[in-house]
């Protein structure tokens, strides 16, 4: 540890590394804080521990899941108290994007309206419902939907199961289809994920039951 | 197949894992069923919509203020572990140098006032402002409350208690706790750092690592500067070990400046980040 000639030049490569994924490292923190001051410090936040536990980091491991891994443990353990869990979508907002569906042809979103709904729901919009999300849900979507990690890459993110990846974000995807359902028509709050929803069926267990027929 | 199992066989459909077989009654049962095949396009829609929303948050730009800050936060951490890697180096040498470090016995009548308010004000062991942070946050708290920096030194062998604001004669100074590490059969003892701008020069203190030891209320004050700034450093602590802990904060000045890098423990106020 005294020739720090050497380890400062990985020290550099690090540091050049870590702020290449600065970007999606805020835009996912947006989605956790919701407001860009909070999401600025938890980056700032994430960062400083992330260079602190550099002797931690393989090199040559994947980088970006390993500071999204700091990203959410720093958000869970400080910032998760500041942040006002908000399940019921807001009246104003919920009336502004009504507004956009009932200028529609009437008859059209009448007939047909399960068909044309997600097809005029802007991306905003299902930012702001993925930001009224409980966080367990949340934070898969997140890293599933918006930040594009394979199911085993969040899993060690989160450090959970496969199946409770899959599981989350099965359910996840449901609770957001809902709140932008309600978004469209109008409707009111919004609750726990519908428990009757079917589960999502493995594969296997599907063919394995087609074959004992 | 069943609409139920239709509903929960969505996901493997459209990412394209059935076998071809599969498939074809997948989409049979789709043909019959108005109900099932509205709801596989409004999942499709729905993927759709979602993969544009990705797009759109991958857009995002972090701002430029926080890509600066965490490139300044970067910097300050690569130095913080320079600085403790000069600790250990020092340890290690320390024997050797504390030999050579110039102490000496100074008592002109002038500068005893700042010696002897100093010992007072410690002895009196006022209340302190913020306690139980690190070392960043004492600096952070002091920001703006006196007109200059105020670093906040690791001493060895003694831990941060906490800080005040203080005074040293007529001059605004900050006030830096420290417990000093016991050992078995002596308590800790307290030590208190005084810091304080001293650009017009009244205080006659000399640069590390000269340092003048004197007494008072029956404290050691141990007084040096860094420029424009003067530490007193207020104890119980024995003669012996004021200069064990000042010879490693002696030997780190050192090698800062033979390496002709500006000594990060003991700044002076002038110098900019």
């Amino acid at each position: 540890m005294l020739d720090f000639r050497r380890s400062n030049h990985s020290k550099k490569e690090f540091e050049a590394l870590a702020l290449s994924h600065l970007d999606p490292l805020y835009s996912a923190a947006l989605r956790l804080t919701k407001n860009d001051r909070d999401a600025e410090d938890l980056v700032q936040d994430t960062c400083m521990r992330a260079f602190r536990f550099f002797d931690k980091f393989e090199r040559g491991t994947n980088m970006k899941a390993w500071l999204f891994k700091i990203l959410t443990n720093t958000f869970i353990n400080r910032y998760r108290r500041k942040v006002k869990e908000r399940n019921v979508v807001e009246g104003s907002e919920r009336d502004a994007v009504h507004e956009r569906f009932i200028s529609r042809d009437a008859t059209d979103f009448a007939a047909n309206p399960e068909q044309y709904l997600f097809d005029r729901l802007l991306s905003d919009d299902v930012l702001r419902a993925i930001d009224g999300l409980p966080i367990d849900f949340r934070l898969v979507v997140i890293l599933a939907d918006l930040q594009e990690f394979s199911y085993k890459e969040i899993a060690e993110i989160l450090d959970c199961p496969v199946g409770t990846v899959m599981s989350r974000l099965f359910r996840g995807r449901k609770l957001l289809q809902k709140t932008l359902r309600e978004y469209a028509l109008g409707q009111g709050v919004l609750n726990d994920v519908d428990e009757a929803a079917p589960e999502p069926t493995d594969l296997n267990k599907y063919r394995n039951r087609k074959k004992t027929g | 197949m069943t609409c139920a199992e239709l509903d929960s066989l969505l996901h493997p459909y459209l990412d394209g894992e059935f076998e071809p077989h599969e498939q074809l009654n997948f989409e049979q049962h789709l043909a019959g069923c108005a109900e099932c095949a509205r709801r596989v396009h409004s999942e499709m829609a729905f993927r759709g919509l979602l993969r544009r929303t990705s797009q759109v948050a991958a857009a995002i730009r972090a701002p430029d203020s926080l890509r600066q800050s965490v490139e300044a936060g970067f910097h300050q951490e690569d130095r913080r572990a320079k600085l403790s890697s000069w600790f250990k180096l020092s340890a290690a040498a320390m024997v050797l140098f504390s030999a050579g470090a110039a102490y000496y016995y100074y008592r002109p009548a002038s500068s005893m006032v700042f010696i002897e308010d100093a010992a007072r004000r410690h002895a009196k062991a006022l209340p302190l402002e913020i306690q139980q942070v690190s070392p960043e946050n004492f600096e952070a708290w002091f920001a703006g409350k006196l007109n200059h920096r105020v670093p906040v030194p690791q001493l060895p062998n003694a831990t941060l208690a906490g800080a005040r604001l203080s005074n040293v004669h007529d001059k605004e100074a900050a006030y830096i706790a420290y417990n000093s590490v016991s050992y078995p059969g002596s308590p800790p003892r307290r030590i208190g750092l005084f810091v304080f701008d001293d650009t017009k020069g009244e205080v006659p203190a000399s640069p590390l690592p000269s340092v003048a030891l004197n007494s008072s209320h029956g404290y050691n004050v141990a007084l040096w500067r860094d420029n424009d700034i003067v530490y007193e450093l207020v104890t119980d602590l024995t003669e012996a070990d004021i200069r064990q802990m000042l010879s490693t904060a002696t030997l780190e000045a050192e090698a800062k400046s033979r390496t002709g890098q500006p000594n990060s423990l003991i700044r002076p106020a002038s110098v900019q980040r």
